[in-house]
């Protein structure tokens, strides 16, 4: 290391920034181990959190640093700094298992709060061999040990740790704190446990509701009458974990069983409006776990009056989707309440309310959605957009063609979202085998054409997509008019539409396009004919392979490969147009090598052999590519001297299809080379080649 | 190097995925990692598409020897930089730069005789730092184009175009107050425009960061603000960048950065300075006077 680095790094530790101490402790890697740790080990003690942090990951990453295990249990020791100790902890959770056998030799320290973090590290890395002695020390003098030991257990699982666990939450001389660890074990362990046993500690009101947790795994019914009744009790906590352990059942039972839960848990809350009110009001101050449980729950109850307060909830994105859920459960009763209050909803509200709709069936829902589609927020028009389309709502189609118009119109980058939403619900809605699909289609052509003559560029753009996308062949007419379009855009937008439609059999469309005056659109015209051009395609191409501008004879060149590859009698026509343009410039040739690599076959492979002396690297590697797919073994030999090539990619790929033919001959050329590589990443190939040819 | 897949996730050989990072690096310092591999890959696989180029391969001869006179490595440039932003982003900062950088500066320029502040927003994506600037300096009492005058520049010219048209979305608004947006923007079709008495008073230029000619046209400068920028650089870069914007500033002048940002390891031209709203960069003599 620069020594000005070095004394940067002892300036950075000492100074009073603590943003200067950690990037301090980013650059300790920089320092040969012996140095770096004993500086990593006291920065774990540092005031500042986040340079605690960065010395955990600076010493998680360093080479061998969980030899320091044992320095890290003595940091556990130091009762003055609970940052360092905490660092520690985390330290060793993240030397995994390597780290277990110093924790389980310091598992019996004769200091309870070693014991405990101990305990902490060997249940946040999860080891087996741990359990044995997590198991002992659940008798260990120290109920804090005890109840870090009953949490840790909750990580490892196992018929005996579940026996250990419910007789440790069920003793009634043990600690409270320690039978709540237990129970919270159980409940993490999702343990099927006895109701009989479980009853008792439903007295107890710190810990009935972790036992209520634990119900929610039970096999038998019994444990069901307690939970109900635990729905209206007056302790809150004890409410919502009734309710979380409901959710699981009604989650494990199949339909008419979940059904038949889930009215019972109805008919509680219609007598218990406390327990309504209290979930919707805590849908807003909540932990987010909680809340987690109180939009699932209330989807189950299907009360109108929880929408607003749920949209109001997807707010926070994780909960999104879970609200979605819940509020397609509540059916048209969403779409009543959504419509109720939907003047009062903001913009994010009123997206989510459009997601839902598009997936409820009711009819005042797809009004809503209706008006949604010209609301004042780009976002809401999106997202009603794609809803409408979701649901085959054919109405919407003059609405979403117009909203199509207007926002090409604008052609601006802010209004693509915009476009792209609306083209997609209209092409949903005239999918084939969409309900009404064929009236719903010629609806849409029959308004878009409409357009077509007013419209600007980039709405004549949109409408040739949207129409391509449709896919009805009876529109190539109506898109070969546009292919005397003034706009080079749109004309190639046709030319891809055609292809789409699969107009492109009959040719008669593309002339046109192969004489166009802009490259881009014999370009176009180039790939459609080669994806689905009819039998003179290769014709066709043959002359625009001697087209002025070299991007299109490389597109007809490709194309031609296309062509070839999936008619074979294409075959010798294409290959001999290939061949002599592997001597045009750059991109031609580019072209053709690729054509070869798809058209396949030795000859393809000898004939892009003819490349390799060529300067331009990227040809050179496709020319090794299509030998490596397609030479036979003499061909391979030709590959040899490339690995030596001056181009760092060219010797990669030389040296990496070597390998992957399986080509021992060049074994010892790429062993020399690897005597002389400078660069890592082909050095890195020579080591993979090596160890697959040794194999 | 192997074919994108139109219809699917675009798969980039590590070769490839080398050279294409390598070749923007190049040009104007973007630095891919693997982290951001997934980013390169799906901007390059859209360009291959809308060329209709055929391959990864091709479309890298074609940036390497495009001579053109609409070449296409600035575009491919535009698609991998739209970075989001949003008005007041780390306003502490801001209100550094307005509260205590900008008089400071003011009243050093003025017993010299001199104009009015010169500030650089280098890398303003779609605007909304150099306006925000305006919008909190204005609301301080300083008086655009007697006080202080704003350059924003930015490689990406759709962000600059974005900046110049200054109607933004809901997105922006996120750390602004709704009474500011009140008092600064009007509401239309679902969207905000920004008053023209902030707009006028910010003058934006499309520039390379890495291009010293380009950099050039900005004279002397009292403060650079670049912040969330060089995260995309590496070392290398960041070392340039940050040795330019030392060659343009005054005596005194300051550099801003991102609250994740750090020259440690990058320059040893800067001081860092803790004033009363944030921490800022102070240079402390041009760097021609720093020279043997």
């Amino acid at each position: 290391m620069d020594p000005r680095e070095r004394e940067g790094i002892e300036l950075g530790l000492a100074s009073l920034d603590d943003e200067l101490r950690r990037l301090a402790v980013e650059q300790l890697g920089g320092l040969p181990p012996e140095e770096a740790l004993p500086l990593l080990l006291r920065c774990l003690g540092d005031e500042s959190w986040r340079v605690r942090k960065a010395a955990v990951e600076r010493l998680v990453a360093a080479p061998e640093a969980w030899r320091a295990a044992h320095s890290l249990i003595d940091a556990l020791a130091d009762d003055s700094n609970a940052g360092r100790r905490n660092a520690a902890v985390e330290a060793l959770v993240r030397f995994g298992k390597r780290a277990v056998p110093a924790l389980l030799e310091a598992a019996g320290h004769p200091d309870a709060d070693v014991r405990k973090l101990v305990v902490e590290a060997l249940a946040g890395i999860g080891d087996e061999r741990a359990t044995p002695r997590l198991i002992d020390a659940l008798g260990d003098p120290d109920p804090n040990v005890r109840g870090a030991v009953a949490d840790g257990l909750g990580a490892l699982g196992g018929s005996e740790v579940e026996r250990r666990l419910l007789a440790a939450a069920v003793d009634p001389s043990e600690d409270r704190l320690v039978r709540f660890s237990a129970l919270r074990a159980l409940a993490r362990l999702e343990a099927v446990t006895p109701v009989a046993d479980l009853e008792p500690l439903l007295a107890d009101s710190w810990l009935r509701p972790m036992a209520f947790t634990v119900l929610g795994s039970a096999e038998s019914d019994a444990a069901l009458e307690p939970l109900l009744k635990g729905l209206a009790h007056p302790s809150r906590p004890t409410r919502e974990a009734a309710m979380e352990a409901l959710l699981r059942w009604v989650g494990r039972l199949d339909g008419a069983d979940a059904e038949r839960l889930a009215e019972r848990v109805r008919d509680v809350a219609d007598a218990s409006p406390a327990l309504v009110t209290d979930a919707l009001h805590r849908l807003r101050g909540a932990e987010f776990a909680t809340r987690l449980v109180l939009v699932q729950f209330l989807g189950l109850l299907r009360r109108a009056e929880a929408v607003e307060p749920l949209l109001e909830a997807a707010h926070d994105e994780a909960l999104a989707e879970v609200v979605l859920a819940s509020l397609v459960a509540l059916g048209e009763s969403a779409e009543q309440a959504i419509e109720r209050c939907w003047r009062g909803l903001d913009g994010r509200s009123r997206r989510l309310a459009c997601d839902a709709l598009g997936r409820t069936h009711g009819e005042l829902g797809k009004v809503r959605l209706l008006a949604a589609a010209d609301d004042p927020e780009p976002d809401v028009r999106c997202h009603a957009a794609k809803a409408l389309g979701r649901r085959g709502a054919i109405a919407a189609i003059p609405s979403l063609v117009a909203r199509l118009v207007e926002a090409s119109d604008q052609d601006d980058p802010d209004t693509e979202d915009e476009v792209t939403a609306m083209s997609g619900a209209i092409v949903e809605l005239a999918r084939p085998g969409g309900f009404l699909a064929h009236e719903a289609a010629s609806r849409i052509v029959t308004l878009l054409a409409e357009h077509l003559p007013a419209g600007l560029e980039a709405t004549r753009f949109a409408i040739a997509g949207v129409i391509g996308r449709v896919g009805r062949p009876e529109d190539a007419s109506l898109l070969a008019s546009l292919l005397s379009d003034p706009s080079p855009r749109v004309r190639r937008a046709t030319v891809d539409a055609l292809a789409e439609i699969g107009a492109c059999q009959e040719q008669e469309h593309l002339r046109l396009a192969l004489g166009d005056e802009s490259p881009m659109v014999r370009i176009a015209a180039a790939g459609a004919l080669g994806t689905c051009g009819g039998p003179d395609a290769l014709d066709a191409l043959a002359q625009l392979a001697g087209d002025t501008d070299l991007w299109v004879r490389a597109a007809a060149l490709r194309a031609s490969g296309t062509f070839a590859a999936r008619t074979p009698a294409a075959l010798g026509a294409a290959l001999a147009l290939l061949e002599p343009a592997l001597q045009d410039a750059g991109p031609v040739a580019m072209a053709a090598v690729e054509a070869l690599r798809e058209i396949g076959g030795e000859r393809s492979a000898l004939a892009a052999s003819a490349v390799l002396g060529r300067p331009e690297p990227e040809i050179v590697q496709s020319a090794v590519r299509c030998i490596g797919q397609h030479g036979d073994p003499g061909a391979l030999e030709s590959l040899l001297p490339l690995v030596a090539h001056g181009h760092w990619s060219v010797r990669a790929e030389a040296i990496q299809t070597l390998a992957e033919r399986r080509a021992m001959r060049a074994v010892p050329t790429i062993l020399r080379r690897l005597e002389v590589e400078q660069d890592d990443f082909v050095r890195a190939a020579i080591l993979r080649a090596l160890h697959r040819l040794e194999a | 190097m192997a074919e994108p897949r139109p219809n699917d996730a675009p798969l980039m050989s590590d070769a490839e995925f080398r050279m294409f990072s390598e070749l923007v690096r190049e040009h104007c310092g973007l630095h891919f990692g693997p982290e951001s591999r997934f980013l390169l890959e799906q901007r390059v696989a859209r360009r291959v598409r809308d060329l209709e180029i055929g391959s990864f391969a091709s479309y890298h001869y074609r940036l390497r020897s495009d001579s053109s006179a609409d070449p296409e490595l600035p575009k491919l440039v535009d698609d991998l930089t739209t970075n989001e932003t949003y008005f007041m982003r780390e306003l502490a900062q801001l209100k550094a730069l307005v509260h205590e950088v900008i008089p400071e500066a003011l009243a050093a320029r003025r017993a010299q005789g001199g104009g009015p502040v010169a500030i650089w927003c280098a890398g303003c994506a779609s605007g909304e730092e150099p306006y925000s600037i305006v919008m909190l300096a204005i609301e301080a009492g300083l008086v655009p184009g007697r006080d202080f005058r704003i350059y924003a520049s930015d490689i990406s010219r759709p962000a600059l175009q974005k900046a110049r048209r200054a109607v933004y979305r809901e997105a922006s608004f996120r750390d602004m107050a709704p009474d500011q947006r009140e008092r600064w923007f009007e509401a239309k079709d679902g969207s905000w425009k920004l008053s023209d008495s902030v707009k006028r008073h910010v003058d934006f230029l499309h520039l390379n960061l890495l291009d010293r000619s380009r950099v050039a046209l900005l004279g002397q400068l009292d403060v650079v603000i670049c912040r969330n920028v060089m995260i995309y650089f590496d070392l290398d870069v960041k070392r340039r960048v940050v040795g330019t914007f030392a060659e343009k500033l005054r005596t005194g002048g300051h550099l801003l950065v991102g609250r994740s940002e750090s020259l440690l390891h990058v320059s040893t031209q800067f001081e860092l300075r803790h004033l009363r709203h944030d921490m800022v960069y102070r240079i402390a003599a041009p760097i021609q006077e720093r020279q043997p």
